[in-house]
């Protein structure tokens, strides 16, 4: 397909062999041969990029823990890099190939969240998607804010490209700001045209199709001016919504003229809703041609068969464990799968050369979970950084140093999550020293500063 | 206090001293009585009271009412079903104001739909013999009146004829008859319910003619409004409460009420769910998409029945026996089948009463092996009898119950087992005493009178309602929510939430008042209690706050 390179300078050809390990096609379904006509635009080293994964409910500990010996009564920390594939927990051995690129943090719990609980009573499941990224909770409450994603993308995006990317088929944890999510393309079909607008068809002569597809951008600057002068004479609340509409299809206008000027061919269209597989294709092949440098992909509740989970009903009788060992042991197969997806993912992103590495070095990927456990526990939560230039290759502890107040029973707590978000942002160069809480208070009102950063991942 | 509000206090009363504070984990307990809605004020009060409509948020067309307006704007065009983001629903309804804003990927697929559309209905969009540019313009005055749902101001249409001025240098007449299709269809006006009013604003601003119209065409039919409204509005009739209802009978005479009234009953009732709910397919082959269909489409025939055909009434959803069948349904129900497709039929009156004794309801709100008194239960309490719960407590266990081998323990002994510790009881006393009266039926909503060789006990008790105390069956139980005070006025708040796209507030309380006096007046008519809430004088103006 004849298009018009952005950077002609940077564009860098990959053979088909490598396309193919890289966009972890293996001569399967989504990222088929139409790719191979073009490359991705290889981009300064500078480039950094963010990648979120959300999964449903919660890891047992021991399913994807690794202290190897270590008491946990202590803080420690250990080198991943030369760890046998069998030293690896359940949950994330599928992870393994990437071990040189991985960093597990383990002793963070969600202070934030706990705190909104204290506060509010809230259902766990109900909160987490608004306050897992945002660290702050409360969706209609002002002390909410904006999701790590927005803060990134806010100040990384490239004009005229999409500023972030949502997809997947769970909950969204991306907030613009308090109380203003935004939602997750379910359907990889329908993200797929969002990303490739034209598709996968070669440029012909103008036609009157042509015309009228060239005449997007315009029709939509008119609807944005109508949604300004409409908004002017309403209530506040009601003037706010068609401004961000008009916003929208402000972004909208530009974008549809960029997108005509990237130099990038289009995977094949996926036929259907998609799988988080193939989101996660979406994802690496918008990484790739710089269409976005910041993508969320969620996945609601795995299917029982998916994970060989036991009973009909992954929420209640598999996540629910107690203090079951077969559901605790199906709960780590659940996250071996996620954690199997995530690897593919980043085995795509790892064969993509970017400087004098990969895409990989470049993107920093944080897997975080709904809860902390599936009995809905906050505290000592799984987490999961690769990729990114953050210290890799290493497994971090922190213990338990306070008990939790949360009113009717304390919980031992170390760091807060919040903590890790503040650390993948200040290594992306992102000014995130206003964003999220400052610090948070227990029910007996002791005091949790969480404005640190984790300085054994920097 | 009248007696008609007595028990929103005695409720209360009820459900707070119940405390729902077990030691199960750190939540406040899972539900709170239901509002009032500012029930309980005096008549002598509200008569002196103001019109006061309460806020009066601009709403975003829901996606049912979205398809519905495309349908009805190009009634001659064939429009594929568009798909889009879900609108999010509170108490099940996705016409709620505060949740109808935009988002990126809607405004995406807005307009893609509105280039579909356009595409679709360019070539016969308008017919241009003499001076083209006035004949375009002559078609935006008239198009525009119903893409806008109000004549369209001077300047909006001069606004659009100089789009057609710049995109006819470069493109055909209906290509760029196509874009300024494409571009009214991505409208404010289109897409957004938006009342200016007419006049100075004070604290409240009477609507427009035309505003009424949409006001009312929305509400009755979910969709955009049809000539005789568009006449009327023209005609300066839609501005007394009195013109309104004799529209309003009209209306309710179509088959966009019939529509409606299915879409509040998908909505408040959930139904939607049904299509990812999924058997055993050992314990049920029965179980597969063609009998989920006829039960999907069973509730849609029941309710337009019961509303339009048979009594109307509030208490006929919960007690009438009558319903249709598919030759699978019969079986189910255990009644004669149709020789083809759907026959109406009466269910056995010892077995089934109305609404949650259908098999949408049962099959719903149950696991894949069998029956959930708590889901069945929680549920009616929630939408039936409109207490708030919340999520069970964090370390609650709601894994499934399952028998051992050998064990012969029937589904309510389990859950008995699991829920009946004092600290469980505190609030599964008023959600098993619901949920164990639907054990006369399995997980897909078949009748059964034993379970595992044993008599099904389907014996439970209300608490905290108007017509408490012990029943023998889920009959007995529907029959009481039938003529339950409580139950039709939290109906009444429902379609009350689902009209003004709001949760109620306690200055609603002379409105749900009314509305709930007219509704007993009437014997609990649905269609008349649709009359009053248009006639009320709130229904001609908008609050006129910022």
């Amino acid at each position: 397909m004849p298009v018009r390179a952005h950077h002609p300078e940077r564009r860098r050809a990959l053979s088909r062999r490598q396309l193919l390990a890289a966009l972890g096609a293996g001569g399967a379904s989504l990222l088929a041969p139409s790719i191979f006509g073009r490359s991705p635009t290889a981009r300064a080293q500078t480039t950094q990029r963010l990648v979120l994964f959300y999964t449903a409910h919660g890891c047992p500990a021991e399913q994807w823990k690794m202290p190897l010996g270590n008491a946990e009564t202590s803080d420690f920390q250990y080198d991943l890099t030369g760890l046998d594939v069998s030293d690896f927990s359940r949950a994330l051995s599928p992870l393994h190939r990437h071990r040189s690129q991985l960093a597990v943090v383990s002793g963070l719990s969600e202070l934030s969240h706990m705190e909104d609980e204290v506060l509010q009573g809230r259902a766990r499941h109900a909160m987490s998607s608004s306050s897992i990224f945002s660290a702050a909770g409360r969706v209609n409450d002002s002390s909410g804010g904006a999701s790590l994603d927005q803060l990134v993308a806010a100040q990384v995006a490239v004009p005229g490209r999409f500023a972030s990317l949502e997809l997947g088929d769970g909950p969204s944890p991306s907030y613009v700001s308090a109380g203003n999510q935004l939602t997750a393309e379910s359907r990889a079909d329908r993200a797929f045209d969002r990303l490739f607008p034209t598709g996968t068809e070669p440029m012909e002569m103008p036609t009157e199709e042509t015309r009228i597809r060239d005449a997007r951008s315009r029709v939509l600057g008119f609807v944005s001016d109508e949604y300004d002068r409409a908004a002017t004479r309403l209530p506040a609340d009601d003037r706010l919504k068609l401004e961000q509409h008009r916003d929208m299809l402000s972004d909208l206008a530009r974008r549809v003229d960029a997108l005509g000027s990237v130099s990038c061919s289009a995977p094949n269209a996926p036929a259907d809703r998609g799988t988080i597989d193939d989101h996660f294709r979406l994802a690496a092949a918008a990484l790739a041609c710089d269409l976005t440098r910041v993508a969320t992909v969620t996945s609601r509740q795995l299917n029982v068969a998916a994970f060989g989970g036991l009973g009909s009903d992954t929420h209640q009788d598999n996540a629910h464990h107690g203090g079951d060992a077969g559901r605790r042991d199906a709960m780590g197969r659940y996250y071996a799968t996620h954690a199997e997806q995530l690897a593919t993912f980043l085995d795509t992103l790892a064969a993509i050369p970017e400087g004098a590495g990969s895409m990989l070095d470049n993107t920093t990927c944080v897997w975080l979970t709904e809860l902390a456990t599936g009995d809905h526990a906050l505290w000592d939560m799984m987490a999961v950084v690769v990729g990114g230039p953050l210290r890799k290759g290493q497994y971090v502890h922190y213990a338990d140093r306070h008990d939790f107040d949360m009113g009717s029973r304390t919980y031992p707590v170390s760091r807060g999550h919040t903590e890790l978000l503040r650390t993948v942002a200040h290594s992306m160069s992102v000014d995130g020293s206003s964003w999220a809480k400052p610090s948070v208070s227990d029910a007996s009102g002791a005091s949790y500063r969480l404005d640190g950063r984790l300085d054994e991942l920097v | 206090m009248g007696r008609r509000n007595a028990w929103w206090v005695l409720a209360g009363a009820l459900l707070a001293a119940s405390g729902c504070r077990g030691d199960l984990g750190a939540n406040d307990g899972p539900w709170r009585p239901p509002a009032s809605g500012g029930r309980g004020v005096s008549a002598d009060a509200c008569a002196d009271a103001p019109v006061d409509p309460g806020p009066t948020p601009m709403r975003r067309l829901s996606q049912s009412e979205y398809a519905h307006t495309l349908r009805d704007l190009f009634p001659d065009l064939t429009i594929g079903e568009q798909e889009f983001l879900p609108d999010d629903h509170r108490h099940g309804f996705e016409n709620d104001a505060a949740l109808l804003g935009p988002d990126p990927v809607r405004v995406e697929q807005y307009e893609a739909a509105a280039n579909e559309v356009a595409a679709l209905a360019a070539p016969n969009a308008l017919s241009c013999t003499g001076e083209e540019r006035a004949c375009v313009e002559a078609w935006l005055h008239s198009f525009g009146l119903r893409v806008f749902r109000r004549p369209p101001s001077d300047e909006e249409v001069a606004r659009y004829l100089a789009l057609y001025d710049e995109l006819r240098g470069e493109m055909q007449l209906q290509s760029t008859t196509q874009l300024l299709v494409s571009a009214m269809l991505q409208s404010p006006q289109f897409l957004y319910r938006i009342e200016h009013g007419s006049g100075d604003a004070g604290s409240t601003v009477p609507l427009t003619d035309h505003e009424v119209a949409s006001r009312l065409s929305y509400f009755l039919w979910g969709s955009m409004p049809d000539d005789d409204l568009f006449d009327a509005a023209a005609a300066g009739e839609l501005h007394t409460s009195d013109q309104v209802e004799a529209q309003a009978r009209r209306m309710l005479e179509g088959e966009g009420a019939r529509e409606m009234v299915v879409d509040f009953h998908r909505q408040w009732l959930s139904w939607d769910e049904l299509d990812d709910v999924a058997k055993d397919s050992t314990l049920f082959p029965q179980w597969n998409e063609t009998l989920r269909g006829a039960i999907r489409e069973e509730s849609d025939r029941f309710v337009a029945d019961v509303v339009f055909d048979g009594e109307g009434t509030i208490g006929a959803l919960f007690s009438s026996p009558e319903t249709f069948v598919t030759p699978e349904l019969a079986e189910l129900y255990g009644v004669a089948a149709p020789a083809s497709g759907w026959g109406p039929a009466a269910l056995d009156r010892t077995e089934r009463a109305g609404i949650l004794t259908r098999a949408a309801f049962l099959s719903q709100r149950a696991k894949m092996e069998n029956g959930s008194p708590p889901l069945r239960g929680a549920f009616v309490l929630e939408r039936i009898l409109c207490a708030e719960l919340d999520a069970p407590p964090d370390d609650a266990d709601t894994s499934l119950v399952e028998a051992m081998p050998g064990d012969d323990a029937t589904n309510r002994e389990l859950f008995t087992a699991r829920t009946g510790r004092s600290e469980c009881q505190t609030c599964h006393e008023q959600i098993d005493g619901i949920g164990f009266g639907f054990e006369a039926y399995d997980a897909v909503g078949a009748f059964r009178s034993t379970e595992r060789g044993r008599a099904v006990d389907t014996t439970g008790q209300l608490v905290g309602t108007d017509v408490d105390g012990t029943f023998a069956d889920p009959v007995e139980m529907s029959e009481r929510f039938a003529r339950s005070e409580q139950v039709t006025q939290c109906v009444t708040t429902h379609w009350f939430r689902f009209a003004e796209g709001r949760v109620e507030r306690e200055s609603d309380g002379c409105r749900l008042t009314a509305l709930d006096a007219r509704v007993a007046e009437t014997g609990g008519d649905i269609r008349e209690l649709l009359v009053a809430y248009v006639s009320q004088p709130e229904f001609l103006v908008r609050s006129g706050g910022e």
